[in-house]
């Protein structure tokens, strides 16, 4: 495209072209391939950037970031913490003083902060730490699991390597998608990562398996609640509660208990 | 017809916050199993679900994009192919063996997802041809681009606005002669 090709393209999709100008024009393109499809290409190329550097895309990414940010947590895989390079971790001469300071600073800032916010409505989510602890830090490797993605699940969780464990169970389900051990398990490393929603998620499958001897899914499903500890989430744990003693479910007793401290 | 997951390529186009949200807390799930069983992070999956949904929206905003077929079968089959030339291209992993997923896609989904592709690396090239230009072009042509009128542009350069609007089109027709010339324009059927 020379100077005056280039004059003539401005003039033309500007519209400042007289019609004897545009008429001419549109014959040199139709008599020129080549010429034609520099023009189209000059034209479609102005169109996409245009596209690309509006406004609306910028907001369409800024709205895809902040869904990104809420959907993925970053919960490093165990054993491979290492330090990213470039990062300066020299303190052989550390200030004592200033550290305690910080630290003294920095824990009386915590107690307040728990007191101000947490301390009338945290009983309930303690006591869900507490059974999580007291009962899922381990899994048992004989509770009836025969498949080998789920034995590897369970040993992966017991070494803390939850983002693995959740392969194996994950595995486990696409070949047997109603596998309640399989989903069982997979809620438990979702509690142990604190992913609450997909916890819920697992236990409220697990609690529409029907005819299964022993179903904890809506007990799970009111442990997670008081684990996640939302505005609300305690009234629905609660409501569950009821339900898994009326149902004389799994965890009834837990829950009798619970539910008379929650009084 | 259109599939009426078709709702989730509206609210792309349309900035739905909602609809997008239930978008991501149905599909990104898989895609991250997909991203972490062959040898990725989290992050990896993050950034290839968030290029695949941009690229959809490219391509339904610059021609159309009609969906015939679940967008959870479209996503994981894009995903897969951007997550296969991602681990080609680090080398320190094998080509791994993406195991396919039950979906049976029909001939259209393949062609419309080769189309979204094909559109991702026309952009791809435009991007890297428009850093090759000088200075003072990029910067008058993304003013213009950014939905200012050339009067705007021409007063923010403190340029006339014959000149502004001369220098944006040969700015523009450097920028296609360099499109052209690249190895890969052929292959990108404009």
């Amino acid at each position: 495209m020379d100077q005056s090709m280039i004059d003539k393209i401005d003039a033309y999709v500007n519209g400042e072209m007289t019609e004897k100008e545009r008429v001419v024009f549109e014959a040199e393109l139709e008599s020129n391939p080549e010429l034609k499809e520099s023009f189209e290409l000059y034209r479609e190329i102005d169109k996409s950037m245009t596209h690309l550097f509006s406004r609306e895309t910028k907001e369409l990414e800024d709205t895809l970031g902040h869904l990104r940010k809420k959907y993925i947590k970053e919960v490093p895989l165990q054993g491979e913490q290492t330090p990213k390079e470039g990062v300066v971790r020299h303190l052989e001469k550390p200030n004592y003083v200033r550290l305690f300071l910080a630290l003294a600073a920095m824990f009386i800032m915590i107690m307040a902060a728990y007191f101000l916010l947490f301390q009338s409505t945290s009983d309930h989510q303690d006591m869900a730490k507490d059974y999580f602890s007291a009962n899922f830090a381990e899994l048992s490797q004989t509770m009836g699991a025969t498949e080998d993605k789920i034995q590897n699940g369970i040993a992966a969780y017991n070494q803390k390597n939850y983002q693995g464990a959740k392969v194996y169970f994950y595995e486990a389900l696409e070949s047997s998608p109603n596998d309640s051990e399989a989903i069982k398990y997979l809620g438990l490393t979702h509690l142990a990562l604190k992913e609450y929603d997909e916890a819920l998620l697992n236990f409220e499958n697990l609690a529409s398996i029907p005819n299964l001897y022993i179903n904890p899914g809506m007990f799970y499903q009111a442990l997670t609640l008081m684990l996640r500890n939302e505005t609300g989430d305690l009234e629905r744990a609660k409501g569950l509660l009821g339900n898994v003693i009326a149902n004389n479910a799994e965890g009834s007793r837990q829950a009798k208990e619970w539910l008379d401290k929650l009084k | 017809m259109a599939h009426p997951d078709q709702k989730y390529i509206q609210a792309l186009v349309s900035n739905d916050k909602e609809l997008l949200d239930e978008l991501y807390k149905k599909y990104f799930g898989k895609i991250k199993w997909m991203v972490l069983k062959n040898n990725g992070s989290e992050e990896d999956a993050a950034d290839l679900f968030q290029d695949a949904l941009m690229g959809i929206y490219h391509k339904a905003k610059l021609d159309s994009f009609e969906l015939t077929c679940p967008l959870d079968a479209f996503l994981y089959l894009v995903c897969k192919k951007k997550w296969f030339n991602i681990l080609a291209k680090r080398k320190n992993h094998g080509v791994t063996n993406i195991e396919d997923q039950e979906y049976s896609l029909g001939e259209d989904s393949f062609g419309l997802a080769e189309a979204c592709h094909l559109q991702d690396e026309r952009l791809t090239l435009l991007q890297s041809k428009l850093a090759e230009l000088g200075e003072s072009c990029q910067e008058l042509l993304k003013l213009s681009w950014e939905g200012n009128s050339m009067e705007e542009v021409a007063k923010m350069l403190d340029f006339s606005y014959g000149y502004a609007r001369k220098k944006k089109s040969e700015c523009l027709a450097k920028l296609t002669k360099l499109v052209q010339s690249a190895p890969i324009f052929k292959a990108l059927k404009w």
